[in-house]
């Protein structure tokens, strides 16, 4: 037995663990945790940061804008206000949303841009911890990646977090 | 104040004045669009339309509908005051709709976008009006 006052090996290396786990318990405690807007295009999952996101619309009559780009899908009548809808499915290599009850318009922010962005359906606006999100899959589709943060998990779907900036970017530079 | 001062504020006095503007309103593709009437001079059948040599130009060849096969269920020519004839669709009502009810086209699709005669758009009730000026 080890004199009094003077710790034995275990305990030193029981006091180091316990050590460890309270600095991840006030790491995970101290960690950011970001919102999140999950949506759906066809089939798959994407989210937003709720940062740039000012409103989530359901679909109402869009008009279309003769002269438009392709990806404009015209503008709709937002409480008296008119707001110009995207389809930004182009950008990342999907073919146009099928019309659905589901459809929602999102209505982001970003580089100076305000606009809607026709999606399948919002299916949650989450908080979660920064290290959820993962780096993207070396798999993405070149189309796709330049618009990627990361990758995360959400009931069993993966989830491709996009940047919103990264978007309005592209089509600031097409302008 | 030299003369060219004094009509430029008179000028500007008057513009500010505009507080309602008379829209001739038409259809294409389902699209409502107004249009000033002081710059109609007459709305005619194409089957009475003169042969003088005139053009007529269809709707769509001025403002694209990329994708789509443009169709006039009910056409109508649109005369205009400066010798342009266009054809339209639909042609439904003359309307005074107040200027308070009038929106700009958003910035980033201003931007985006071709530019072309339509200047902005009518909010009345739930339906949106696309506003030409065939002068811009």
């Amino acid at each position: 037995m080890s004199p009094q006052g003077k710790k034995g090996k275990s305990q030193k290396i029981l006091d180091k663990v316990k050590e460890q786990q309270d600095r991840d318990q006030i790491v995970n405690v101290d960690e950011e945790e970001i919102k999140l807007v999950i949506f759906t295009l066809h089939e798959d999952f994407f989210a937003f940061y709720s940062s740039n996101i000012k409103e989530i619309l359901t679909l109402e009559k869009i008009n279309f804008v003769p002269g438009s780009p392709e990806y404009i899908l015209g503008i709709s009548n937002v409480r008296g206000d008119i707001e110009s809808v995207m389809n930004i499915n182009g950008f990342l290599g999907f073919p146009p949303q099928p019309e659905s009850k589901e459809n929602r318009v999102i209505i982001a922010t970003a580089q100076g841009i305000r606009s809607g962005i026709l999606v399948g359906s919002v299916e949650d606006v989450l908080d979660v911890p920064k290290s959820t999100i993962k780096s993207p899959l070396s798999t993405l589709h070149d189309n796709i990646r330049p618009f990627v943060i990361g990758e995360m998990e959400y009931k069993d779907h993966n989830v491709t977090v996009l940047n919103v900036d990264h978007i309005f970017e592209r089509i600031a530079v097409k302008e | 104040m030299d003369t060219s001062t004094e009509m430029t504020a008179e000028n500007e006095g008057r513009e500010a004045q505009i507080d309602e503007i008379h829209i001739l309103i038409f259809s294409v593709m389902e699209i409502r669009f107004g249009v000033d009437m002081e710059q109609i001079r007459e709305v005619v059948d194409p089957e009475y339309i003169d042969d003088d040599g005139i053009n007529i130009i269809p709707f769509h060849e001025k403002f694209p509908f990329p994708g789509r096969q443009v169709t006039y269920q009910v056409p109508r020519i649109l005369c205009l005051k400066d010798e342009v004839r266009i054809m339209v669709d639909e042609v439904e009502e003359v309307r005074t709709l107040p200027i308070d009810c009038i929106r700009p086209l958003p910035d980033f699709l201003e931007k985006c976008r071709e530019p072309n005669a339509i200047w902005g758009a009518a909010l009345v009730g739930d339906e949106i009006i696309l506003l030409l000026d065939f002068l811009r």
